[in-house]
C-alpha cells in the first residue's frame, strides 16, 4: 500500500507543467487531499519503490560508480541475498565486486575492515545484526576505534549493514534491536532508515562517507513500497547524516522514532488526527549523531514528546533522548515528562500474541499519547 | 716431532701416537684459544714426499653423540715446517662420518669436555694433502691485522719526520730537530692521517661479502624449503646489526621508563625476538603492508618510525608517533596498520588487507603476524580460510615465543606445531634466533605469494627475555636459568655479531661504533621522550571521525558533562 506524502516530500518550486491538463497519476496524488499542502508540479512523476529495491539501486549505482566499492556478506552474490535485497548484483558486477562469505562473521567481518583501512569501501552485510555480535569487536575497536588511536592516520571507510530488530516469529536469539548498542560508540556513524527514500539517501550517504558507518535496517520494511521523490531517483541522491526530518508537522505531541517505528507513529498519528490531536511525527535518520536540534525544536513547539522504540528499556534510545531533553532549553517546555514505548523486558518470545505484547504496537501509541495529553480513552 | 702453542700458555709436546701415522693432542680451553701455532720440533724431520695434515676435532653438545666433529685446518712439510692457524669452529654441517680420525680409539682426551678441542696430525703423502682445502676462516693472515697496520703507522711517522730534515751546514748528512719529533702536532697529525688511512687500511682486509648458512627448516605441505645458505654483503650486515642493536637498545630504554614510571599502562618488550623484525624486513619493502599484535615497538621501528618517536609515543608526548593518542599498542606508519590489542583481531585485518592488495591487483604481500597465544583464536582459522579460499597474498607469521603471557605453549594449544595449524596452507618453521634464517624463509615466502600461490604461513619460533608486559616479571612460569641461558647461547644480536667477525665481513671497531652510535640515538631519544610537550587538551577531542556528519558541519564532542563540549 502507498503511505501518504508529506509536503515535504516534494521541492518547493514554482517548476509549472508542461501539459495543460493533469494526468492521471496527479490525479491520484490530488485525492490524498493533503492539508494546506499544494501539488507541486515536478517535470517528472512521483514514482514508488519498495525499501528492497531502495537498497538496491543504491548499492549497484555505488558500486558502478566507485572501483573501490565492494559488497560482501552471506548468501549476498549467488544466492542473491537471504532477503534478497543484493538480486541481481552479482549477475550484473560480478564476483569480484559481489561476494559470498563463509559463515564466518568475525573473520569477514575483520577482513572487511581490513581491506577498508587498506583503502577500499566495502560494504559488509550482516544477515541479521544479531549475528554481528560475533563480529561486534571488529565494528568497534577495530574500525570506531582505529582513526583515533592512529591520530588521524588510518581511516576505515566501510558500512554494515542489514536488518535489525524483529521480523514476524523468529523468537527471542533473532530479534534484538542493536540501536543502542552501536550508537553508545564514538567513531561510529549509526543511521537507521525507515521508508525507501530514508533507504536509497541515506545508504548512499554512508557508502561514501569516510568514517565507518552501521545501517540498521528493518526486514518487515523490505517489502513496502513508499513513493519516492524524483530526486530521490537521482544517482546521486544523498540525505544528509545527523539531520532528522519531520514527517508530519503537528503541534500537540512530538513523537520520536525511527526505523519501522516511523510507520506505526505515521498511522497513530492519522488516527488521533480524527480526534483532532496533531502529533508531530518526527524520524530520527540517524541514531548517532542524534539530530538534538531538531528534537530540541519539536519539543520546544509540541511541549509533550513520546519515544518509541524496538530496544529493551533499559539504555534504549528513549532513555538517551529523554537525558538530551532534560540537558536542553526543551526542559523548561515541557507540560509533561517524556514517556519512553520501548520493547518489553524480556527475551522476545515466539508465540504471535506474545511477541505482539513485546513490542509496542499502533494501539499502545495512541493510548499513550492521550494519556501524555491527559486526555480521556475513547 | 711435533709441537703446538696457544698464545700466552706453554708450549705443547704432548702428541700421543694413535698409529703408525697419527697423532692426537688435547688443547684445554680452546674456546678462549683464537690462534695455534704448530711446528716441527726438527728433532726428526718428516718422510720425504710426506706432509703432516693437521686436524682440528670440536666436541659436540649434547644431545649430539660424544664423537668430535673434525676437520682439515692444514698442513706442514720440513719445508714449511712452521704455521700458524686461526682456529673457527666448524658447522656440524661440515661433519665427515668417514673422517680418518673419527673412531673413538684414536681419540684421547675427555670429550664431554666442551672447552677442550682435540688435535690431530696425520702424516700423509704431499700430493694427498696438496689437495685438501681448508674451511674459510682457518688461514691466518700471513701478516696478521695488527703488525702490518704498526708497520705503516711507522712508515707514515718516519714520512712526517723526514720532511722537517734539513742539513745543517758542514754536517754530512740530515738531521730532524727535536721539536718536530716531541711535538704534539706532529702526533696528532699522524694519528689523523692512520686513523683515516687506518680505517680503510683495516676494512680493504675485510670481505665485502660472504656466504653464509641458514638454520635448518622444518616444511608442512611444501615439496622444497628456503636456501641453505645466503649471501649477505657488508652493508647489509652492517644494517641488520645496527638495526637489532637499535630495537634492543630501545626495548631496554623503555623498560627503564617504565620503571620510572614515565610509560604507564601496557607495554610489551620485544626483546630477544629482533632478528624476527629485522630478517624479514631485509627481504619486504615499504609498500609490502604489515600488522602486527600488540608487542610492536620492534616492528614500528623497522616500519620507518624513528626511536624517538615510539618512546615518545610510549610517554604519551606530542611528538608520539600517534601524537600520544595510541600508546605503546596503538602505533602506525605507512603500510604499517599496528599495533593491535585484541589478541588475534589482526589477523581477519591483516587477510583483509591482502584481500584490498588483490583486489587492487598491486604485486604485494600483507604480513600479518600473531603469537602462540594468538594462535588458538578462532577467527585466525576463519581468516586462514577465506586467504586460502580466495588466493590471498598473505604471509601469516607465528611469533612463537614459547609463552602466551604466562602460559606455556603446551599447557594451552593441542598442537603446538604452529607451522602446521594452517592446515590447508603450506607452511615453514624458522630458527627466528638468526636474522639470515629469517631473511631467506621472508624471500621464500614472498616469492611464493607473488608468484600466484595464495597465502603461506611461517612460525618463527623465538624467545623473549622480559615478562609478557612490564606487569610481568616473566619468572613465575620459567626459570631464571632458561631465561639466561636463551641469552647466552642463542641471543641474535650476539650470535650475529660472532658471525660477521668470524667471516670477516665487518671488523670489530665498526661494530663498537655502531653499538656507540646506537645508545647515542636511543639515549637522545629516551630525553626527548621525558621533556617533549604533552597533546594539547583540545587533541582529546580529534580524530574521532575524518569528517564531520554531513548533516551536522559544526558538530561537537561532548565531554564529560553537558557543559563541557570540544571546541567547535
Amino acid at each position: 500500500y502507498l503511505i501518504p506524502l508529506s509536503s515535504s516530500h516534494y521541492p518547493v518550486n514554482q517548476t509549472t507543467m508542461h501539459r495543460p491538463s493533469l494526468s492521471a497519476c496527479q490525479l491520484i496524488l490530488r485525492s490524498f487531499g493533503r492539508s494546506g499542502g499544494n501539488i507541486v508540479a515536478s517535470r517528472r512523476f512521483a514514482s514508488s519503490m519498495n525499501v528492497r529495491d531502495a537498497l538496491n539501486s543504491a548499492m549497484r549505482e555505488e558500486i558502478e560508480r566507485d572501483p573501490n566499492v565492494f559488497l560482501m556478506g552471506e548468501e549476498v552474490a549467488q544466492y542473491e541475498g537471504a532477503y534478497k535485497v543484493s538480486k541481481g548484483l552479482w549477475k550484473l558486477m560480478g564476483d569480484k565486486r559481489v561476494i559470498d562469505t563463509p559463515i564466518t562473521e568475525m573473520g569477514f567481518a575483520g577482513l572487511a575492515v581490513g581491506a577498508a583501512m587498506a583503502g577500499l569501501r566495502p560494504i559488509c552485510e550482516f544477515m541479521t545484526f544479531n549475528f554481528s555480535m560475533q563480529a561486534i569487536d571488529h565494528v568497534i575497536n577495530s574500525a570506531a576505534k582505529t582513526y583515533y588511536m592512529s591520530a588521524g592516520d588510518v581511516k576505515v571507510p566501510i558500512v554494515f549493514r542489514g536488518p535489525n530488530g524483529a521480523a514476524a516469529g523468529v523468537a527471542a536469539q533473532h530479534s534484538q534491536d542493536f540501536a543502542s548498542w552501536y550508537s553508545h560508540c564514538p567513531g561510529l556513524k549509526v543511521v537507521s532508515p525507515w521508508n525507501s527514500e530514508d533507504a536509497r539517501g541515506l545508504l548512499k550517504a554512508a557508502i561514501r562517507d569516510n568514517d565507518p558507518v552501521v545501517c540498521l535496517e528493518n526486514e518487515m520494511m523490505y517489502g513496502v513500497s513508499f513513493e519516492v521523490s524524483p530526486e530521490c531517483e537521482s544517482k546521486d541522491f544523498l540525505i544528509p547524516i545527523g539531520k532528522a526530518k519531520i514527517e508530519i508537522p503537528g503541534n500537540h505531541i512530538s513523537l520520536i522514532s525511527y526505523g519501522k517505528f516511523v510507520g506505526l507513529c505515521v498511522e497513530a498519528a492519522a488516527e488521533l488526527a480524527k480526534e483532532g490531536i496533531q502529533c508531530e511525527v518526527l524520524n530520527l535518520r540517524t541514531l548517532r549523531p542524534l539530530d538534538e536540534e531538531a528534537i530540541v525544536k519539536s519539543v520546544m513547539k509540541t511541549h509533550h514528546v513520546v519515544t518509541v522504540e524496538s530496544c529493551w528499556p533499559q539504555c534504549g534510545m528513549g532513555a538517551e533522548i529523554a537525558a538530551r531533553i532534560m540537558e536542553s532549553q526543551a526542559f523548561d517546555y515541557l507540560d509533561a515528562p517524556l514517556t519512553r514505548m520501548t520493547g518489553a523486558d524480556v527475551p522476545m518470545p515466539y508465540a504471535q500474541a506474545l511477541e505482539a505484547a513485546a513490542l509496542p504496537q499502533v494501539a499502545d501509541i495512541v493510548r499513550v499519547v492521550r494519556r501524555t495529553l491527559n486526555r480521556a480513552a475513547k | 716431532m711435533f709441537a703446538v702453542i696457544a698464545c700466552g700458555r706453554l708450549v705443547q709436546t704432548d702428541f700421543q701416537q694413535v698409529d703408525a701415522n697419527k697423532f692426537t693432542l688435547t688443547i684445554p680451553a680452546a674456546d678462549k684459544v683464537n690462534h695455534l701455532v704448530f711446528f716441527l720440533t726438527g728433532q726428526c724431520p718428516l718422510p720425504d714426499g710426506a706432509a703432516a695434515a693437521v686436524y682440528l676435532g670440536w666436541p659436540q653438545p649434547p644431545p649430539s653423540p660424544p664423537e668430535p666433529v673434525w676437520s682439515f685446518i692444514g698442513h706442514l712439510t720440513n719445508e714449511k715446517p712452521s704455521a700458524i692457524f686461526k682456529i673457527a669452529r666448524t658447522r656440524p654441517q661440515d661433519h665427515d662420518p668417514n673422517h680418518p680420525f673419527l673412531a673413538n680409539h684414536f681419540a684421547t682426551g675427555s670429550w664431554t669436555d666442551l672447552t677442550c678441542v682435540q688435535v690431530g696430525i696425520s702424516i700423509e703423502p704431499v700430493q694427498t694433502v696438496a689437495g685438501m682445502t681448508p674451511p674459510a676462516g682457518t688461514q691466518a693472515d700471513s701478516t696478521p691485522t695488527m703488525v702490518a697496520f704498526s708497520q705503516r703507522m711507522l712508515e707514515s711517522l718516519v714520512n712526517y719526520l723526514s720532511s722537517f730534515a734539513t742539513t745543517p751546514p758542514g754536517a754530512a748528512e740530515s738531521y730532524v730537530p727535536m721539536s718536530a719529533v716531541t711535538s704534539s702536532s706532529a702526533i696528532r697529525a699522524n694519528l689523523l692521517l692512520l686513523r683515516g688511512g687506518g680505517g680503510l687500511f683495516v676494512s680493504s682486509r675485510l670481505a665485502s661479502s660472504a656466504v653464509l648458512s641458514t638454520r635448518p627448516y622444518k616444511l608442512h605441505k611444501l615439496e622444497s624449503g628456503p636456501a641453505s645458505e645466503a649471501q649477505v654483503t657488508s652493508d647489509e650486515a652492517r644494517k641488520y646489526y645496527r638495526d637489532m642493536a637499535t630495537v634492543r637498545r630501545m626495548e631496554t630504554a623503555a623498560g627503564n621508563l617504565y620503571k620510572e614510571k614515565a610509560i604507564r599502562g601496557f607495554c610489551h618488550l620485544y626483546s630477544g625476538q629482533e632478528a624476527c623484525c629485522v630478517g624479514m624486513e631485509a627481504v619486504l619493502d615499504r609498500n609490502d603492508p604489515v600488522i602486527t599484535a600488540y608487542r610492536a615497538h620492534g616492528w614500528t621501528y623497522t616500519r620507518g618510525v624513528p626511536v624517538k618517536a615510539v618512546l615518545s609515543e610510549l610517554t604519551g608526548r606530542a611528538s608520539g608517533c600517534a601524537k600520544g593518542k595510541g600508546g605503546s599498542m596503538h602505533m602506525y606508519n605507512h603500510n604499517f596498520y599496528g599495533g593491535n590489542g585484541i589478541v588475534g583481531a589482526q589477523v581477519p585485518l591483516g587477510a583483509g588487507i591482502a584481500f584490498a592488495q588483490k583486489y587492487r591487483e598491486d604485486k604485494r604481500v600483507c604480513v600479518t603476524l600473531y603469537g602462540d597465544g594468538a594462535a588458538n583464536q578462532g577467527q585466525v582459522f576463519e581468516a586462514f580460510n577465506m586467504a586460502k579460499l580466495w588466493d590471498l597474498p598473505c604471509i601469516f607469521v607465528c611469533e612463537n615465543n614459547k609463552y602466551g603471557m604466562g602460559t606455556a605453549v603446551e599447557r594451552a594449544a593441542a598442537s603446538t606445531a604452529y607451522y602446521t595449524r594452517g592446515d590447508y596452507i603450506p607452511g615453514l618453521w624458522v630458527d627466528a634466533m638468526d636474522v639470515i634464517t629469517v631473511r631467506e624463509a621472508t624471500r621464500f615466502a614472498k616469492d611464493w605469494c607473488l608468484s600466484g600461490k595464495g597465502p603461506i604461513l611461517l612460525e618463527m619460533e623465538t624467545y623473549r627475555y622480559h615478562g609478557h608486559s612490564m606487569s610481568d616479571p616473566g619468572t613465575s612460569y620459567r626459570t631464571r636459568e632458561e631465561v639466561q641461558s636463551m641469552r647466552q647461547m642463542r641471543d641474535p644480536i650476539a650470535s650475529f655479531r660472532q658471525t660477521l667477525l668470524t667471516a670477516e665481513l665487518v671488523a670489530e671497531e665498526e661494530l663498537k661504533e655502531i653499538d656507540q652510535s646506537v645508545r647515542k640515538e636511543v639515549d637522545e631519544a629516551v630525553q626527548a621522550a621525558k621533556t617533549n610537550a604533552v597533546p594539547d587538551p583540545k587533541e582529546l577531542y580529534t580524530n574521532v571521525y575524518s569528517q564531520p556528519p554531513s548533516g551536522q558541519p559544526n558538530y561537537r564532542i561532548r565531554g564529560i558533562d553537558q557543559f563541557t563540549w570540544s571546541a567547535n
